[in-house]
């Protein structure tokens, strides 16, 4: 059985209104929500609430999954469009400093995931992606951070593969020009 | 798609993002207890839309009772109110049984009509079109001829 056809068994009792079935899709892609939430809201604790929110809308959404593309693919989609318009709704991008994130760290609500210095450089990078506007910011996580193809982007964002690369070109040089304007003190490469 | 595969490939050497960033990214990982505060609250969710089914039977029928009596209540109106003919609303009197013993001369010096039927006679509260001394003429005549 695939890693697809598990987690669509998972859904159809999810769909049945078996609880211990979202634990199973959570262990599938928690950790990928809870990361994708934190790179898109920049907010440990908002990433945190958004994660729940977003098992809750798969739980109760398992019925409506069409079967048109893979539940990762489903699941990545519920996730960016939950965290935009969180975004949308608030009307603010997430935290802008640096110092903003580690005083944020410090104050105790991260988890432990990696080492100080994996901590350290994932907050600069998220002071980074907290400059980008929310679409940059969405199809440059999705493909430098999650890896995801061009394809996949496509199907979560709704856009064609050639729209993706042109955005994702944009949000790039976006990024580096960023990353230039900060790079002696963030220590980010710039090539 | 070909093209679009041949150039991810490609494309993943303009990745900006370094090795050590990327993997301090993709190092964060979710709560521990965010797995079971999440089964939690939709255990919980299941259990309140368990909880408060049979309340929304009793609202449903108690709603569903009050329409039937307000449509009961309608239909009562409908029958036994005020006569209506094509948009004219006919205003009629209360009628009131009269006890043949009552004097007819009271009615006459109060003002108030008598109207009669075939086998009674009934006290009007109201004008019913003819004067009080021709309906008293009519009692008159009606009771010497019944004498």
């Amino acid at each position: 059985m695939t890693d697809n056809e598990q987690d669509l068994a998972a859904l159809k009792r999810c769909q049945a209104g078996d609880v211990g079935a979202v634990g199973m899709l959570f262990d599938a892609f928690g950790d990928r929500v809870f990361r994708l939430s934190l790179n898109l809201l920049g907010c440990h604790a908002e990433a945190e609430d958004a994660t729940q929110e977003i098992f809750l809308r798969i739980y109760e959404k398992a019925g409506t999954f069409a079967e048109r593309s893979k539940v990762s693919t489903w699941v990545h989609r519920l996730t960016v469009n939950f965290c935009l318009n969180l975004l949308k709704a608030r009307k603010r991008r997430p935290l802008t400093l640096v110092d903003g994130v580690l005083e944020q760290r410090a104050g105790g609500e991260q988890d432990a995931s990696g080492s100080l210095e994996q901590r350290e450089t994932a907050a600069i990078v998220h002071s980074l992606l907290a400059r980008l506007p929310a679409e940059a910011r969405t199809i440059f996580v999705l493909r430098e951070v999650d890896c995801c193809s061009y394809q996949d982007i496509g199907e979560i964002l709704d856009i064609a593969p050639g729209t993706v690369m042109s955005r994702l070109s944009r949000a790039r040089v976006k990024f580096r020009q960023l990353a230039s304007s900060s790079a002696e003190s963030l220590g980010v490469k710039v090539e | 798609m070909k093209n679009y595969i041949e150039n991810e490939s490609d494309d993943h050497e303009d990745n900006i993002l370094s090795s050590d960033q990327r993997s301090s990214l993709l190092a964060i990982q979710a709560p521990a207890n965010l797995r079971g505060k999440i089964q939690q609250r939709i255990a919980g969710l299941q259990s309140t839309v368990g909880s408060r089914r049979p309340g929304f039977v009793r609202l449903t029928a108690a709603g569903l009772l009050g329409f039937l009596s307000f449509l009961g209540a309608q239909a009562l109106v409908g029958q036994f109110g005020e006569p209506r003919i094509a948009g004219l609303e006919v205003s009629n009197p209360p009628v009131v049984e009269v006890d043949e013993r009552a004097s007819v001369r009271n009615h006459h010096l109060q003002g108030v009509a008598l109207m009669s039927t075939s086998d009674r006679y009934l006290d009007t509260l109201g004008p019913v079109g003819q004067s009080p001394e021709v309906v008293l003429a009519t009692y008159m005549h009606q009771r010497g001829e019944e004498k």
